[in-house]
């Protein structure tokens, strides 16, 4: 019994041993090769998940690159900036977007679940240390193992491949061509504000390791939030979002075109701004950044003034 | 809990030292640990369906020790009858209620009478087939007084519900697995080992083979309206293997298993894919069932003894009946008419024991003939496992039409040259070993432990590799 368990163990160890070669192996190579470079040379940079995803058309903004990806939490999104920024010196200004549902707890579990570690890790472990990756692995041992021995996988398919192209696999901007909003206001009840104290703990704090990580480039950094419907139910914890935006973020200039004014029509839900809407916001914002935004000194103030300047011919 | 899981490979572990280590190799605490541990392991799926469990052994426990009991006949027929009933009741409501009323409300619908059936909406409970059949082959085995009732109800239990074999067999036979239960076991080095290549092996056979194949043959049958002829055969090849090298898997996964507390259960499949014929196909296929059904049906029936006809209805019947065992589906039903049809012609001309002995053994390759015969019989059974697969008859027969149409000469739009690769890997590596138990048992048995071991370790990377998201065994739906 003891040779059993002993050789037992002895096995165990080797294959332990041989997964970690690959795994570090693997993870190096695609680091040395892995491209990042945008052929554009972008001087902005939009990043977060689905809301910006659906409200910057990086096609109308004048060198912008908006790499937002839906469901995507801080974490990831810092990783993926990590390399951007390594290889693309032409960034001058990163917006991400802070918004009310990126505090919820929720956002935890989108970076651990089953149904997001198995897309989200995949594609980015080659780029998270290992003790990066510990956060995982004690959140959803199950879902992380999976997760694991399937980017393993395809990393070496990568290899064999030779695709170390990641510019195409950052996310981008969604044409959403849906039109939901008016069904769904007719089943939505009044927003009841919510002051309970839950709140996402991992994706805040990798929302404060960007914003270190954009400031240590020296690059400039703007919080944002994307235009939303205004019975969005997210607005509910509108106090405890701004609490946190005031008292963790008071050294990051924060931009809200929330109430940008847009018909039901150029949303897709309550939530995200469907191609019409997103054609409007960006020819605006295209405008507003040539307008000077970057240089005014209350950049929210201007921001609303050109709201109400232009709310009768957007409506 | 899935055998590919990360909570098995947790599970197993522990059981192991603690059966080995905890209970002082008395054989009470043995049996004790380990129908706790299988009833948690149940339990894992749905604890609700774990008082069902209990209820169909504490059942034929007692009626069981009822028949063993009384000389009366007449008793003995009531006992006996009503622990059938009441198995093939839970079986039949659980497993059949829904197919049985909506045939008939189908079937009342083409007079003109329009009825709502009323049907069932809970799902299955995880191995009821097996363990009821568990059951009924012991009370069958005390009717007949084959054996005697077993006293410990503990040893019985565990007889119905050890982990291994709780959710998809194989399907044990009172006779050969209640003595080693009674038997005191002890550590066996060599067993352990080899316990462990099985699982290794079995976990290939289901990550490697079944589940790359299940991604193609899904992804072609369910959409099989898009494809080619020659891709739609490409399917059915995919689902050949995968059906195979998921059952296979598990069966392997389950002996290696029962191995390491010491225990031999049944053989389960045989390289059934080197078969020369269907008889052989199906001495090597589910083992297990096709005997249960042997000895419980088919023999009772008369076998292959009588008259032509009786020849000709026994063979109908036993396969109907395993056609319908793995489910309410008219999909299986016609999957077993066809095997039944093709053991038609070896049952009437007694052929069906031509092919006893394992293909071209102790040579290398098999001979044009051998090679021949293999072909035909694989393309027969692909050809039934597109009923098998299909999602209704008009499925099937869309499928099969596809497949005979011109496009079978096309180049298939599915070509996954790795799959490919890992088919052929395998194929290799049972041929090698197909004298063995199963494909791994003597393979590189007399090499140094650095070849053994690096070999091993080879596959277990690759099962690494390519684990991805677990998937659930085929049979467990059965």
């Amino acid at each position: 019994m003891k040779t059993f368990i002993k050789n037992v163990i002895i096995y165990i160890s080797l294959f332990f041993g041989l997964v970690l070669l690959i795994e570090l192996s693997t993870a190096l190579i695609i680091n040395r090769h892995a491209n990042f470079k945008f052929e554009l040379k972008p001087k902005y940079l939009v990043l977060g998940h689905s809301h910006p995803e659906c409200a910057f058309n990086d096609s109308i903004i004048y060198k912008l690159k908006n790499i937002a990806r839906s469901a995507e939490p801080y974490y990831y999104t810092y990783f993926k900036l990590k390399k951007v920024l390594e290889q693309n010196s032409s960034i001058e200004t990163i917006f991400i977007e802070y918004t009310n549902n990126q505090i919820n707890p929720e956002m935890d579990d989108w970076t651990w679940d089953d149904e997001h570690i198995s897309s989200r890790y995949v594609n980015y472990s080659p780029f998270i240390p290992l003790n990066h990756q510990f956060i995982l692995l004690l959140n959803n041992p199950t879902g992380f193992f999976n997760a694991f021995s399937y980017s393993n996988k395809s990393k070496f398919i990568n290899i064999v491949k030779e695709d170390y192209d990641y510019t195409n696999k950052l996310g981008g901007y969604l044409y959403l061509v849906r039109d939901k909003t008016d069904s769904i206001l007719k089943n939505t009840s009044k927003i009841d504000p919510k002051n309970s104290i839950t709140i996402s703990k991992t994706n805040i704090s990798y929302l404060e390791k960007t914003i270190e990580l954009i400031k240590r480039h020296k690059k400039n950094v703007f919080l944002i939030r994307s235009p939303q419907h205004p019975k969005c139910v997210d607005y509910k914890n509108e106090t405890i979002y701004k609490h946190i935006l005031f008292s963790r973020f008071n050294d990051v200039e924060y931009l809200d075109f929330s109430n940008f004014p847009l018909s039901n029509s150029e949303f897709g839900d309550l939530e995200h701004l469907n191609h019409k809407g997103a054609k409007k916001f960006s020819i605006w914002f295209n405008k507003l950044i040539k307008d000077g935004l970057l240089l005014k000194a209350n950049k929210q103030e201007f921001i609303n003034i050109n709201i109400q300047k232009n709310k009768k011919t957007i409506l | 809990m899935l055998f590919n899981s990360l909570n098995f490979a947790i599970f197993l572990p522990i059981v192991f030292l603690l059966y080995w280590f905890g209970t002082n190799g008395k054989l009470k605490y043995q049996n004790i640990l380990l129908l706790i541990s299988s009833y948690f392991f149940y339990a894992c799926w749905d604890w609700r369906f774990l008082f069902l469990l209990m209820f169909s052994t504490l059942l034929d426990y007692f009626t069981a020790i009822k028949i063993s009991n009384t000389k009366n006949l007449n008793f003995k027929k009531t006992w006996f009858w009503l622990s059938i009933s009441i198995n093939l009741g839970f079986l039949g409501l659980f497993k059949y209620y829904n197919f049985f009323a909506e045939s008939f409300s189908i079937a009342l619908k083409n007079i003109g009478l329009h009825v709502n059936p009323w049907t069932l909406k809970v799902i299955l409970p995880v191995g009821i087939s097996f363990y009821t059949f568990h059951g009924l082959s012991y009370i069958i085995d005390i009717y007949k007084e084959r054996i005697k009732a077993e006293k410990n109800f503990i040893d019985y239990s565990l007889f119905v519900s050890f982990f291994p074999l709780l959710v998809a067999g194989p399907i044990e036979r009172a006779t050969h697995l209640l003595p080693q239960i009674q038997k005191k076991r002890s550590f066996c080095y060599a067993k352990a080992v080899d316990g462990l290549k099985q699982i290794l092996w079995g976990l290939f056979k289901k990550v490697i083979i079944a589940d790359q194949c299940a991604d193609y043959a899904n992804q072609i049958f369910n959409n099989s309206a898009n494809y080619s002829g020659s891709t739609l055969l490409l399917g059915a090849v995919f689902f050949a293997f995968q059906i195979y090298g998921d059952f296979s898997g598990y069966s392997d996964i389950a002996l290696g298993t029962a191995r390491l507390f010491g225990f031999d259960l049944l053989r389960n499949f045989a390289f059934p894919y080197f078969s020369r014929d269907i008889a052989e196909f199906w001495r090597r296929w589910h083992i297990s069932l096709s005997t249960w059904f042997r000895d419980y049906l088919y023999i009772p029936l008369g076998g292959s003894k009588g008259s032509t006809w009786q020849k000709i209805r026994n063979t109908f019947i036993i396969f109907i009946v395993s056609g319908f065992w793995h489910g309410a589906n008219w999909t299986f039903i016609v999957w077993g008419l066809l095997n039944a049809l093709y053991i038609m012609p070896s049952i009437l001309f007694k052929t069906n024991r031509t092919n006893l002995e394992i293909v071209a053994k102790g040579k290398y390759f098999p001979n044009l003939k051998d090679l021949f015969f293999i072909g035909m019989t694989f393309s027969l059974t692909v050809f039934a496992w597109i009923f098998f697969r299909a999602e209704n008859l008009g499925h099937a027969m869309q499928y099969l039409s596809q497949i005979f149409s011109k496009t079978l000469f096309s180049i298939p739009s599915k070509k996954p040259i790795y799959l490919f690769v890992l088919i052929f890997l395998f194929i290799v590596i049972e041929w090698i070993g197909r004298e063995g138990e199963y494909a791994l048992e003597n393979l590189f048995k007399n090499q140094r432990r650095v070849k053994r071991w690096s070999f091993y370790l080879f596959i277990s990377i690759l099962i690494f590799l390519f684990q991805g998201k677990q998937q659930e065994f085929i049979y467990f739906q059965f």
